[in-house]
């Protein structure tokens, strides 16, 4: 009796329980078919609910803005005439090939053109002007006159003004619109007695052109150095006189447009296939409000720690390694947004670690990380310490200036003979335009990537 | 309250893998560990209630008692098997899915293993919560008072 009321106790307990599973089992079924046949909610509801996705960012997740124009409307071409970029257009090379080239940049395909030449100054005492002449809107009239004789014909070529020329072509770069200036970027002091005295006074002006500018756009600068063959006359900027050259000269292309804009159709990449006799280029932009997506990642790791449910960037409960090997792990990041070249990310040296903690590799990542979910990260930042882990640790991209740009300077133009690389007074350029970023910049750095580590 | 669940399952049986977080996360998120919770809490309960005071025999032995901890601890261990399989393998969490379907990831291999895992967590505190449920409970039945001991 008392064998039987037990087995008829677990019988109707263990149906019920059966029953009950059972039906949980198909409701998640049904659950699962709802899912399946709105994917997107579904999709979204993980980024919205799961709160360890959303965690990327140190801060508060970033709300990514779309850029205000992804093509560009117009571009305007503006070629110095003036004297001294003579000797590039005398015979086919390749100034004439890169120019040409780039007023076809498929980029430009659905963009209005305007194709002007300037020289002159806006010098009193030189008796002379600002001179802007269109050469038309098709870039076969501008390949057509890429030759000694229209640059002689146009405007005032004794002279150039490299300030008035950044002036114009910062103008004409707004919103969906880039201006492009082609240059030996030479600054005409010429007759002054004390022409580095001179250089600085005028780079002074090319400053504030560019402070002024920078204040109500987000306008990025690109200067792509190139070289090409130079036969004719090289006009001294320190004395008076010239100096017939045949040989390679460096002269520059400047673009200046807004960041986003720049940042997708210009990438050194591209640059540097459609534009012969490329050498480098630098960028200039205003940095702040920068955001990475970033996340610390298992790959890579020693010692243990765990991920944070809230915050993947925090570390908990992590020990180092039992066998002396130290604390290590990687930082996955998604560099897309940034127009750098891949060199750029992947030089230790560009970076700053804080604390004890050194970077042993930066790479590429061949395999999908799982743990990373809301990005796809460009780049694996491994970094390890022997010391101590815990605490704040935060490691920063460094914004540097490429160094070809202080390596182009010279002082002396007395050598020019020979001189293929060099550019009298570039420097005094190029630092007008660097602390003029610099000035509008809110953040010296790139990117701050930054994570807690606790017991 | 999620982070004290999760605790008991990774910290306190060190089931948590750095390499797997996916896994770890989504259980979290999706409420996985509440359930492993609530299994060890309220099966034993019901069937302890049902021993203590629906069961009327009044001659019950200790391997009576002993029985029917076995059964509770396989009706517990098959329930988190289950629902583990649910929230890990077939988990509507698609980074999950995608991290699982990946056979580089080794999530797939790793996955399989947790079900096991959490079922027998799950029965060894079963079988703790039981002898609480039934010391208490003994208390105020009127036919098992001398059971388990």
């Amino acid at each position: 009796m008392k064998t039987k009321s037990l087995f008829v106790i677990l019988s109707v307990f263990s149906i019920i329980t059966l029953i009950s599973y059972a039906c949980g089992s198909r409701d998640e079924r049904l659950g699962k078919v709802n899912n399946n046949q709105q994917p997107i909610d579904s999709l979204i509801n993980i980024g919205k609910v799961s709160l360890g996705y959303g965690k990327s960012y140190a801060g508060n997740v970033p709300v990514t803005n779309p850029p205000k124009q992804s093509t560009i409307s117009k571009v305007t071409f503006f070629i110095e005439n003036s004297g001294s970029m003579l000797g590039y257009v005398k015979k086919a090379n390749d100034y004439k090939n890169a120019i040409v080239a780039l007023s076809y940049f498929p980029e430009f395909d659905n963009s209005k053109k305007e194709f002007y030449f300037i020289n002159g100054t806006s010098n009193q005492s030189k008796k002379s002007n600002i001179s802007l002449n269109l050469i038309g809107s098709d870039p076969d009239l501008l390949k057509d006159n890429l030759n000694q004789s229209s640059f002689n014909k146009n405007g005032d070529p004794r002279y150039s003004d490299l300030t008035r020329m950044f002036e114009k072509a910062l103008s004409c770069a707004k919103s969906g619109e880039i201006s492009i200036l082609v240059s030996d970027c030479i600054y005409d002091v010429g007759e002054e007695s004390d022409p580095l005295t001179a250089l600085k006074i005028e780079t002074e002006k090319t400053k504030k052109v560019f402070r002024d500018r920078l204040t109500s756009e987000n306008i990025q600068t690109i200067i792509i150095k190139a070289e090409s063959q130079f036969e004719g006359n090289y006009c001294f900027a320190s004395k008076k006189g010239t100096q017939n050259l045949n040989q390679k000269r460096p002269y520059y292309i400047l673009i200046f447009g807004d960041s986003k804009l720049l940042n997708k159709h210009f990438t050194e990449e591209n640059i540097s296939k459609k534009i012969a006799g490329y050498v480098s280029m630098a960028r200039f932009m205003k940095i702040d409000n920068i955001k990475i997506p970033y996340q610390a990642t298992n790959q890579n790791s020693k010692g243990i720690f765990r991920f944070d449910k809230t915050n993947k960037n925090k570390l908990i409960n992590a020990e180092k390694d039992r066998n002396g090997q130290g604390f290590q792990f990687s930082i996955a990041v998604d560099y897309s947004s940034l127009p750098f070249p891949d060199a750029y990310y992947k030089a230790k040296d560009n970076y700053t670690p804080s604390g004890t903690f050194k970077i042993v590799d930066i790479y590429t990542s061949t395999k999908k990380i799982p743990e990373v979910t809301n990005f796809n990260p460009s780049h694996l930042i491994t970094i390890h310490t022997l010391s101590s882990p815990y605490g704040n640790m935060e490691i920063t991209l460094k914004y540097l200036i490429p160094t070809w740009i202080s390596e182009t300077n010279t002082d002396n133009e007395s050598g020019i003979v020979g001189e293929t690389k060099h550019t009298f007074g570039f420097k005094y350029l190029s630092d007008a335009i660097t602390e003029a970023y610099q000035y509008k910049n809110k953040q010296l750095n790139i990117s701050s990537f930054k994570f807690e580590i606790l017991k | 309250m999620k982070g004290i669940l999760a605790a008991i399952y990774e910290t306190m049986f060190g089931l948590y893998n750095q390499a797997y977080d996916l896994i770890f996360t989504a259980l979290y998120n999706d409420g996985g560990y509440l359930k492993f919770v609530l299994t060890w809490l309220l099966i034993p309960l019901g069937c302890w209630l049902l021993f203590y005071y629906i069961w009327r025999f009044p001659y019950g032995r200790w391997w009576h008692w002993i029985l029917w901890l076995v059964v509770t601890v396989i009706l517990v261990f098959g329930t988190t098997w289950g629902i583990a399989n649910s929230e890990i393998l077939a988990s509507s969490n698609q980074d999950l899915i995608d991290a699982i379907a990946d056979p580089e990831s080794g999530y797939e291999a790793y996955a399989q293993t947790l079900p096991m895992k959490y079922a027998t967590i799950n029965s060894i505190l079963t079988v703790a919560i039981s002898i609480i449920y039934s010391y208490v409970m003994k208390q105020f039945s009127k036919v098992q008072t001398h059971l388990p001991f």
